[in-house]
């Protein structure tokens, strides 16, 4: 059984401008152990999706299907008294994308941290405290003792969210969810963050649930990668094999529109239009609208996920053999290219 | 994103109404704005036919719809609501409706000019100052705080024994102490607006300080200025009656709501009607220049619509379902946008050093 | 409009990055560029308590370096670009550049004429050929006017009439995509991507020969990115535009810079053609940026995070290269192996802050063990301190300095490569070929 196993979920919002349904029908699995990347743009619904799992969604939103199970609890049946006391912070943690503004300003790092330990575990609070200090070392804090009496604005960036990195182990959790948070540093330094999450998880065995918009992040972080769009997850492969072999067409056009260090302006393709409301999403296939490949039947059924590979499935009628449509044969050529590519191999997909 | 090619530019009416009147139309949305509005209208219509009728027809108007404001009767004394004075009568018999009715003349007056002469006055001085900034800002801001500093009344006082006890001074007695306080609500208003990309842009683009103070600056920070502006219009009211009561500005027998509300004080045991009338016209005066500011503020938001969302989220839908081939031309990124949820997009915040510029 | 598939090819870009045609006076030229900003306005804050003996006031005039110094050319039709970190000085580089600030040193020379003491008169003329587009879309636009009359604001100060600024607006707007219709709108009904298209519009609408553009597509998402990058690469070929554009994301900036200058807190430490910084980077701190972007080609080397510790602040920088106090190959003095010495400067940093206790054990700073030397001159600075001479403990610990940190490296010529040059002590005998 895996370690975290969510069966359609799903999140609506309740707003005066009409029922947002922000995350609807989402299924995946965690293995203990592993690390799965959740990618799309903004609005695709990932957040909403990773904090649904904690209950961390407010009025006017609401879970309001679904079933999530960890470590063979039902977190959906959990009150919030229960999932703060037993899985929060301690089976459970969450790491978020803003470290100033998940640090109270007016407490000391350590005893912040110290906090969460104390709340979950039997330690004194002599105990937390050095747990506190062992913790914000293991991260890469130099001088911990002294940094634990500090506050948080008197650290930069980097060593803030080092800090929620260090909260967020402190009770020797079986499963960290990050929600971002890489976004706002600067490239040494998101550097530095990326490599102490691949440190971790050799270190913890920790599983991993990492939300990002970007790939090149997903790829040293993650194991596996699904990918979302507008409250769906419309491809779920390991992540070589989604960059090399991509089946949904979203994925395909996210891949040939991404701007990454070895690709020439003139190669992009940017996708057309933006993404629809959720509030009033497209019949049948939600992407149908931006898709080049859309046809009658796309706008009647809402395609299920349909195995392409072993462990790799993509949710579009293309796959399904009744519908007798010529499938994309899409591989893009890995290989880091070199500066000296030629304008015929734009390591382009072929259609 | 599809282009119209074939439209013939000249056809096309690109600038709508003048803001005023769009916002007028805006104010239509709101149920509380519009009840503002009317309320403020009244007003408006009781003061000018006041006027008319005092000046141009020897109160003509008033006597055959009500009684004279004026004229005592010593027969009628503190008089019961009835039906021929509907609101009773005051301590030397005047009819309280009649009164009530003139007294509008002077709420307004003192509620629209001594707060209109505070507002421009504070405005155009905490802007100048606050763009100034350095000397200028601090001798003018000290200036402005040491008139604070004097209690209102007294300074009032002062400036109408100076000025003469006429009723023009004490509107502009309480104009010029009204100033401090706009002055420094529009000062931090400017001096956080200031430090706005889009200042920067203007400046970029070449446009001239005058216009960047005025066009830029000012509109962005007038709602904090509006609101105040409303709130004052009681607090004024009831300050020009104490001073009235005190022998400055308004002398009897005129008609001032204030000045009946303070000479009620003594009769409010055995004739509570001539307190209470006064008071619930100030209050719903109050309340409706209440109304309409923050329906104004409202209005003039681009960013906010009065109108129910569910109606504008409905209309843009029956937009793009009438014309499906078009992409969602407004379309945003982030479905959370303009709904409470949205925070700010946190790459598009501008985070303190360590983060990203 | 043309396509979006740019007809140039992969070889046609590669020459445009090796020296596009230099024409015999560059389109703007800085020479000494500074930007200082006091951390104290005024004489009387600028007053402070000395403490370390002697007259007890002193007066603060610690100055934020955020431009320290720079130096560059730009081309007709080139794109220039500037990388660097938070911090670094890019955006106040772009503001002085376009006259938001004034210099408070050097020359800048457009089209000929020095601008450098930005009268209004120079300024004017300045804004009608230089213009520059803003970071964050949702900022950058007055949320109280219609974008219409905001994308006309360059014409309304060069004087244009109403009728004219509207045709022009309503061209601009097909230029960059945007429809007619959205004239009369205001800013907050659009996304970001379409933020930015107005703010294009803006900054194209008098025509200008130079755009600056600061870190236009930081704030987008990945695909909205590559739709604007696509579109300033049609509208710089549609309107011969020369762009200077700033970022700090170097997957973007190889996409669109000819030529680019690594910064690092208001230095420019590297200069070069697109092609050779990524192929053969110099100075360390291009080649830790490079080393630390993520790239999504799993067949492609994984990142590493090379530098230690945080950005220095640009009021106290550090001495010499400012670079040393991170440089994974900073140039040890006698008695050292680069190992030991990279602790030490670490410790000298930390010493600088004040968050070493002197009290404790030296040996708990350092994870390597120290060569006697040094292990000595760590005891004598702890004992100082302890005492309360922090002055004198630093004397102390500096009687071991590097080159490095004495003396400020140049831009030097790499090689034989004239266009490429960088600032680092470091002899090319000691450089290893870069692998990207």
């Amino acid at each position: 059984m895996s370690l975290l196993e969510v069966s359609d979920l799903r999140t609506y919002f309740y707003t005066e401008a009409g029922i947002v349904r922000a995350v609807d029908g989402v299924d995946f699995e965690v293995e203990a152990g592993e690390s799965l990347g959740l990618v799309g743009e903004s609005g695709a619904g990932k957040s909403v999706t990773v904090k649904s799992l904690l209950g961390l969604i407010d009025v006017p939103g609401k879970v309001v299907d679904g079933e999530i199970y960890f470590d063979g609890q039902a977190l959906h049946e959990m009150s919030e008294q229960e999932l703060r006391q037993n899985v929060r912070g301690s089976d459970i943690s969450f790491v978020f994308q803003d470290p100033m503004s998940a640090l109270n300003p007016v407490h000391t790092v350590g005893s912040q941290i110290a906090e969460v330990v104390e709340y979950h575990t039997d330690r004194t609070e002599a105990e937390a405290w050095e747990r506190a200090v062992t913790l914000l070392d293991d991260v890469g804090i130099p001088d911990a003792e002294q940094r634990a009496d500090q506050y948080p604005h008197e650290f930069s960036g980097g060593m803030r969210q080092r800090v929620l990195i260090a909260m967020a182990l402190s009770c020797d959790p079986k499963l960290i969810i990050a929600d971002e948070p890489t976004t706002a540093l600067d490239v040494t330094i998101q550097a530095q963050i990326i490599e102490l999450f691949e440190e971790i998880q050799e270190k913890y065995g920790t599983a991993i649930v990492y939300v990002t918009h970007d790939l090149g992040v997903v790829r040293e972080v993650c194991d596996r990668v699904a990918v979302m769009y507008l409250g769906k997850i419309v491809e779920s492969a390991p992540y070589d094999e989604l960059y090399q072999d991509p089946h949904h067409p979203y994925t395909q056009m996210l891949m040939r529109s991404v701007v990454t260090p070895d690709r020439d302006v003139s190669e992009l393709e940017p996708i057309q239009g933006t993404m629809p409301s959720a509030v009033d999403p497209p019949s049948g296939c939600r992407f149908r609208t931006r898709c080049p490949r859309e046809f009658d039947e796309c706008g009647r059924y809402e395609p299920p996920r349909i195995q392409v590979g072993e462990n790799h499935d993509s949710a579009c009628l293309l796959h399904d053999e009744q519908f007798e449509r010529e499938e994309p044969a899409l591989h893009l050529d890995s290989g880091a290219a070199e500066t000296d590519s030629t304008s015929g191999s734009r390591g382009a997909y072929d259609e | 994103m599809s282009t119209d090619t074939s439209t013939n530019i000249q056809n096309k009416e690109f600038e709508t109404e003048s803001g005023i009147l769009a916002t007028i139309k805006e104010l239509r949305h709101s149920g509380t704005a519009m009840g503002g509005l009317l309320i403020v209208s009244l007003l408006l219509v009781m003061a000018i036919v006041s006027t008319v009728d005092i000046v141009l027809l020897d109160k003509a108007i008033i006597k055959s719809l009500f009684a004279d404001p004026h004229e005592m009767n010593t027969l009628q004394i503190y008089a019961p609501p009835s039906m021929e004075h509907p609101m009773g009568t005051d301590q030397y018999g005047r009819d309280v409706l009649a009164r009530i009715i003139y007294g509008s003349r002077v709420a307004l007056a003192i509620g629209i000019i001594a707060v209109g002469i505070g507002f421009f006055g504070g405005v155009t001085l905490g802007a100048f100052s606050a763009y100034k900034g350095g000397y200028v800002d601090d001798i003018i801001m000290r200036a402005l705080e040491t008139l604070y500093s004097i209690p209102g009344l007294v300074l009032a006082m002062t400036m109408m024994a100076i000025l003469g006890p006429s009723i023009y001074n004490l509107f502009f007695a309480y104009g010029i102490i009204g100033i401090p306080a706009y002055a420094r609500v529009i000062r931090s208003e400017v001096l956080s607006i200031r430090e706005e990309e889009y200042i920067d842009a203007a400046k970029a683009a070449g446009l001239s300080n005058y216009k960047i103070l005025f066009r830029e600056i000012i509109p962005n920070g007038l709602s904090a200025v509006l609101v105040q502006a409303t709130l004052s219009m009681g607090s004024v009211i009831i300050g020009a009656a104490a001073l009235s009561f005190l022998g400055f500005g308004v002398q009897p027998p005129t008609a001032s709501w204030g000045r009946m509300l303070n000479t009620a004080q003594s009769a409010l045991l055995i004739a509570p009607w001539v307190a209470i009338f006064p008071g619930l016209m100030i209050f719903i005066t109050v309340m409706g220049f209440n109304m309409l500011g923050d329906g104004l503020r409202d209005a003039m938001d681009p960013r906010t619509s009065l109108r129910s969302p569910k109606m504008e989220a409905l209309e843009e839908y029956a937009d793009r379902v009438a014309d499906p081939t078009k992409a969602d031309p407004v379309g945003s990124d982030d479905w959370l946008a303009g709904t409470a949820l949205s925070g700010k997009d946190a790459r598009n915040d501008a985070t303190d050093g360590g983060e990203r510029q | 409009m043309s396509s979006l598939h740019d007809a140039t090819t992969g070889t046609e870009r590669e020459s445009r990055g090796e020296s596009p045609v230099e024409q015999d006076q560059p389109l703007l030229r800085v020479r000494g560029l500074k930007k200082h900003f006091p951390v104290n306005t005024g004489f009387i804050s600028s007053v402070k308590l000395n403490r370390s003996g002697g007259f007890p006031l002193t007066l603060d005039d610690t100055k934020v370096r955020a431009v320290d110094g720079v130096n560059f050319d730009l081309h007709s039709g080139e794109t220039f670009g500037v990388v660097g970190e938070s911090g670094c000085g890019k955006s106040t580089l772009a503001r002085t550049l376009v006259g938001l600030e004034q210099p408070t040193d050097g020359t800048i020379v457009f089209e000929g004429e020095d601008i450098s003491d930005f009268d209004s008169s120079s300024l004017q003329q300045f804004r009608k050929n230089a213009q520059i587009v803003f970071q964050d879309p949702q900022s950058s636009l007055n949320p109280r006017r219609k974008i219409g009359s905001i994308i006309a604001d360059p014409l309304e100060a060069a004087g244009w009439d109403k009728d004219k600024r509207r045709d022009r607006v309503l061209e601009l707007l097909e230029d960059v995509g945007l429809e007619e219709d959205f004239y009369n709108r205001y800013p907050h009904e659009f996304s970001g991507g379409q933020r930015q298209r107005i703010n294009l519009a803006r900054a194209l609408s008098i025509n200008p020969d130079l755009v600056i553009a600061d870190e236009p597509v930081s704030g987008l998402d990945m695909s909205v990115q590559a739709q604007i990058l696509t579109l300033m690469d049609d509208l710089q070929d549609e309107y011969g535009l020369t762009y200077l554009f700033i970022t700090h994301d170097l997957s973007v900036i190889r996409q669109v810079a000819d030529r680019i200058a690594v910064m690092y807190v208001g230095d420019f430490v590297e200069k070069a053609p697109t092609s050779k910084l990524f192929a053969e980077p110099h100075h360390p701190y291009s080649r830790a940026l490079l080393d630390a972007v993520p790239n999504p080609d799993p067949a492609s080397r994984d990142l590493s995070a090379e530098l230690h510790g945080d950005v220095p602040s640009p009021s106290d920088p550090p001495s010499g290269c400012k670079f040393h106090t991170r440089c994974p190959k900073i140039i040890p003095p006698d008695g050292f192996s680069r190992e030991e010495y990279i602790e030490y400067v670490t410790f000298k940093t930390e010493f600088d802050e004040r968050s070493v206790d002197p009290t404790d054990d030296p040996a708990t700073y350092f994870d390597v063990s120290l060569p006697r030397l040094a292990q000595s001159t760590v005891e004598k600075a702890f004992t100082l301190a302890e005492d309360g001479d922090w002055d004198a403990a630093k004397a102390e610990l500096d009687t071991h300095q590097s080159v490095c940190e004495t003396a400020v490296p140049d831009l030097e010529q790499v090689a034989d490569a004239s266009r490429h040059t960088s600032a680092c002590h470091l002899p090319d005998a000691e450089r290893e070929p870069y692998t990207w």
